[in-house]
């Protein structure tokens, strides 16, 4: 059923997110973790959700699988998959789509295995949703999966324990196992950020075969600019629980709009070309909570800042489609404001 | 989940203000709590609540009922004993003895088992192996058993059956600072003392304790009540609290013989027993959810 | 010209358990040698398993070397009575290398008062002198560790190590569990109180990006061997070891989009340690039947050590 519907028009989006929001209660008081948020993913395409700590980007993410657990509380939103709206439907309904049309993988593989069962064991586990198969039918398709995800000694792999293998092979395992039932979208939660270079380097390389291949949706939540620009066809910024900007990930790093985009990619490293130079740093740190603030949430970091940025909530300004651009701020930049720092 | 768990409490409460806070939202808890408040208040301005001394025999009125009893006497609430005496007087007397021996014991206890138990956890080696095996040897003995054992080598008096009742607890302390220390010892906090120069004792009490004190803070409420069933046990069998001494198992044991004629000379001692210990249990537990971040409610 | 830290040749082995009785000894570090300037930065770049952080260990003598000598000034260590004094350590985490239950004040005069002899009122001064250094308030001093945002806590950190004023900070990972925005901050202070104070760093890292901008030389670790190591410039400009070369490869480059995807997708597979050969032999595209049969030396190239047979 999945492919067939993403396989239909390319302008309808796959996934279609509108104002989510996202609570936690924390000692009786309500924090808010995500608000309103709008997201569009069509099949074969990759949306990155870029935030630091506490931006709302895992929040938004595990909303959009309807796993958001007390302390944490749903307020709104509509999570619509090929125009089903998930967030409706009872959790033994929701079940059916999860896991088959939507699958995610996290950041610690090592954590998200289960340390009792071998791989084998737990690949035949998520070919369940295949229906009857035989013993030897599941083994002989997670071979072919483990072999997909590119590990040189498929049997010796199945065999093993979780524990034998190294943190990037047992992110290869979830992923075989998010991908076993060919599901429409992938959503990756900092898949990498537990991996070395290299590992995350080979990681990225799979993860976009296996999207060209199947023409997958994939959401990629990170705080890595530098993931983001190797991975994403468009990124979604977020700051503080709110989208600041949404663009292609050219113009991310062309022209960031919101003074946020902009200092974050000045504060890279990799941006200073010079060694032993001062890195341009964002003044003081992420808000904590932002229940009482009114105005722009950015705005005691910004250095554009004016009067009226403290005193009106500036709205996320363009079109509701995710191919077009949005920025969150009342004076959005024109372009880099010093030219000779490009990106190397 | 991944996002919420990044501070372990609240920005601008310390860690101690944290605790109170969860611990005081939840109610059974806290009722525990206020039930331990009102008894130890209770058993330290005894004669001021009582009517009548523990010990004296009113031998007109032998086994008079409660107050809820048609043939009830004015002014005994709870009734009197074989002998006489005041029930209620009794009780809160032997209040007294429960709280405070409980109170004593879990401190000896707690004072023996956490310098062995640290000594475990920072030597390791030889000696952690000799007092771990010690510790088995004794958990591998029933505790009433072996208290009483302890006390048929002393001697039966209430003193030796507090001494007694330290030693059976004694191993849970020691196993409890070995494995907290253990951990912590492990942590890049600890790592950072060692570096700063803290190291043996002082490493232990500055750093260290601190932030061990949760799971024997637990232990202690809990072990408060086991000190309490255990010393009401070894004055059941004779061999604690020694008559007339109003101890609230030397006064079950008192009167096990009218439990057909006078019920309540039974049931009275067994349920101030039981509420004792059952508001401490639930204080302790209550205290584990509030000590322990793994099960933050936040 | 007299070096400030200088490390011989140091190796370093544990013993694990395998199986139920025997044990086995696997080669953490081996045959390391380097030296550390005044006022200087050494980066050392590896992945997990390269051994960096029981090189830390070693450098702030938490552990003895099994074989190889350390020297602070000329000194060796075993012969440095105040070598913890002189050398410090931050952590990559630092809510977990802050004692929860203390506060600021508390965590920066417990290294005051195990070393040095002082009055309260002078402890008062430096302590509120060594955290406007990094950027904090004197009332801060009185709040605890998670009451601080991660940079500042990080910052707390750091002022406790220099609250001794060291010669040398070592910083396992110190800016990795950072968001960007607060690390470039941290970095920041890091280059500042290097000009400043003239602290050397020895600063312990994965990621190379960092590097490029704070440091001055560069040691590329690999399964506890040195691959490379000389000048930031010299090795991430043009790196000699293949290993260099393809951890270079890996490492995303923003604003330089889509461009990683087209990396090759080789599988990793499991380092081989062998005494009589190159460690990276089985990974290289470079070797042949001479990297298996013995271990490459160190060559000397431009000032540069690469220890490949390939190099030059």
């Amino acid at each position: 059923m999945s492919v067939q519907l993403s396989a239909n028009n390319y302008r309808t989006p796959l996934l279609n997110v509108e104002n989510l929001s996202v609570d936690f209660e924390q000692n009786g008081r309500n924090n808010s973790a995500a608000e309103s948020v709008y997201l569009n993913v069509h099949a074969g395409e990759t949306v990155a959700i870029v935030g630091e700590s506490g931006s709302g980007k895992s929040a938004t993410s595990l909303a959009i699988m309807g796993l958001i657990r007390k302390p944490g509380v749903l307020r709104s939103g509509k999570v619509k998959l090929n125009g089903v709206d998930l967030l409706a439907l009872s959790s033994r309904q929701r079940r059916r789509y999860l896991g088959k049309d939507i699958s995610m993988i996290f950041q610690e593989p090592t954590v998200s295995l289960n340390p009792s069962f071998t791989i084998a064991q737990q690949i035949s586990e998520a070919l369940k949703c295949h229906g009857k198969m035989t013993r030897a039918q599941r083994y002989s398709r997670a071979l072919e999966l483990i072999r997909e995800v590119g590990i040189t000694d498929p049997e010796k792999c199945l065999q093993s324990w979780p524990h034998q293998l190294s943190g990037g092979m047992n992110q290869r395992v979830m992923i075989a196992m998010a991908i076993s039932c060919n599901p429409s979208l992938l959503i990756a939660d900092e898949p990498t950020t537990a991996l070395d270079v290299t590992v995350q380097a080979q990681i990225l390389n799979l993860l976009h075969r296996l999207q060209q291949k199947n023409n997958m949706g994939m959401i990629f939540v990170t705080h890595d600019l530098s993931v983001v620009s190797s991975i994403a066809h468009n990124v979604v910024v977020m700051y503080a629980g709110q989208v600041v900007e949404r663009c292609s990930v050219d113009d991310l790093f062309q022209c960031p709009r919101h003074p946020y985009t902009e200092a974050l990619l000045k504060s890279l490293p990799a941006y200073h070309s010079n060694t032993n130079k001062r890195l341009s740093s964002i003044k003081g740190s992420p808000p904590g909570t932002v229940e009482s603030m009114s105005g722009c949430r950015f705005y005691s970091r910004c250095n554009y800042a004016k009067n009226d940025c403290r005193q009106s909530t500036p709205d996320l300004l363009g079109e509701p489609d995710s191919n077009s651009r949005a920025v969150r701020c009342f004076r959005p930049l024109k372009a880099l404001s010093t030219s000779n720092d490009r990106p190397v | 989940m991944k996002y919420m768990t990044s501070s372990a409490g609240v920005p601008g409460i310390t860690p101690w203000q944290d605790t109170w806070y969860k611990l005081s939202t939840n109610h059974i808890a806290v009722a525990g709590l206020l039930v331990l408040i009102i008894l130890i208040t209770g058993a330290v301005f005894a004669p001021l609540i009582v009517f009548h001394d523990p010990h004296e025999q009113y031998t007109d009125i032998l086994l008079a009922p409660p107050f809820w009893h048609e043939d009830s006497k004015p002014g005994f609430i709870l009734g009197t004993d074989d002998l006489g005496r005041d029930i209620f007087s009794r009780l809160v007397y032997g209040a007294r003895y429960s709280l405070f021996l409980g109170f004593v014991i879990v401190c000896l206890s707690l004072l023996v088992g956490v310098a062995v138990g640290a000594i475990a956890g920072m030597k390791r080696g030889v000696i952690e192996a000799v007092i771990l095996r010690m510790m088995d040897i004794m958990l591998a003995i029933p505790a009433i058993l072996f208290a009483i054992v302890i006390v048929a080598i002393l001697g039966a008096s209430l003193f030796n059956a507090a001494l007694a009742v330290s030693i059976v607890l004694l191993p849970h302390f020691v196993r409890i600072t070995r494995a907290a220390v253990i951990t912590e010892m492990s942590k890049d906090y600890v790592l950072a003392s060692k570096l700063d120069g803290s190291k043996g004792w002082l490493l232990f009490f500055r750093v260290l304790l601190p932030n061990i004190s949760a799971p024997l803070i637990v232990q202690s409420t809990l072990s408060f009540s086991n000190a309490i069933l255990d010393i009401a046990a070894l004055g059941f069998l004779g061999l604690g609290a020694q008559p007339p001494t109003p101890e609230w198992g030397a006064l079950l044991s008192a009167s096990r013989e009218f439990i057909e004629t006078a019920p309540w000379t039974v049931t009275l001692p067994g349920l101030a027993i039981l509420i004792t210990v059952l508001a401490s249990n639930l204080l302790g537990d209550g205290l584990r959810d509030a000590l322990d971040p793994r099960i933050d409610q936040s | 010209m007299s070096e400030l830290l200088e490390a011989r040749s140091i190796s370093k082995a544990y013993q694990i358990k395998s199986g139920l009785l025997g044990t086995a000894v696997t080669s953490v570090l081996h045959d390391i040698s380097f030296k550390l300037g005044s006022g200087q930065i050494l980066a050392v770049v590896g992945e997990s398993g390269s051994g960096k952080s029981t090189l830390a260990r070693q450098v702030v003598m938490l552990e003895q070397p099994d074989s190889g000598e350390m020297f602070l000034e000329g000194i060796p260590y075993a012969s440095c009575s105040d070598l913890h004094q002189r050398i410090r350590m931050i952590f990559q985490n630092p809510i977990a290398s802050l004692n929860p239950r203390k506060r600021v004040y508390q965590l920066l005069e417990e290294p005051l008062i195990n070393y040095k002899n002082l009055s309260r009122s002078e402890r008062d001064d430096i302590i509120y002198q060594t955290l406007e250094q990094v950027g904090l308030d004197r009332d801060q001093s009185q709040l605890y560790p998670h009451m601080f945002s991660g940079g500042q806590r990080q910052r707390v950190a750091i002022s406790r190590a220099l609250v001794l004023q060291p010669r040398v900070i070592v910083a396992d990972e110190a800016v990795s569990a950072l968001d960007v925005s607060v690390q470039a901050q941290i970095l920041n202070l890091m280059m500042d109180l290097r000009d400043e104070l003239g602290t050397s760093w020895f600063f312990i890292t994965h990621d190379i990006s960092v590097v490029n901008v704070i440091a001055d030389r560069v040691m590329v670790l690999y399964a506890g061997r040195v691959m490379e190591t000389g000048s930031v410039k010299q090795v991430l400009e043009t790196p000699a070891h293949p290993y260099t070369q393809k951890l270079l490869r890996s490492v995303p480059v923003a604003g330089n989009t889509r461009a990683l995807i087209n990396g090759d997708l080789s599988t990793a597979g499991d380092v081989i340690t062998s005494a009589s050969s190159c460690v990276y032999w089985n990974k290289c595209p470079l070797a042949d039947s001479r990297c298996v049969e013995s271990v490459p030396p160190m060559i000397n190239l431009d000032n540069r050590l690469v220890a490949c047979f390939k190099a030059g």
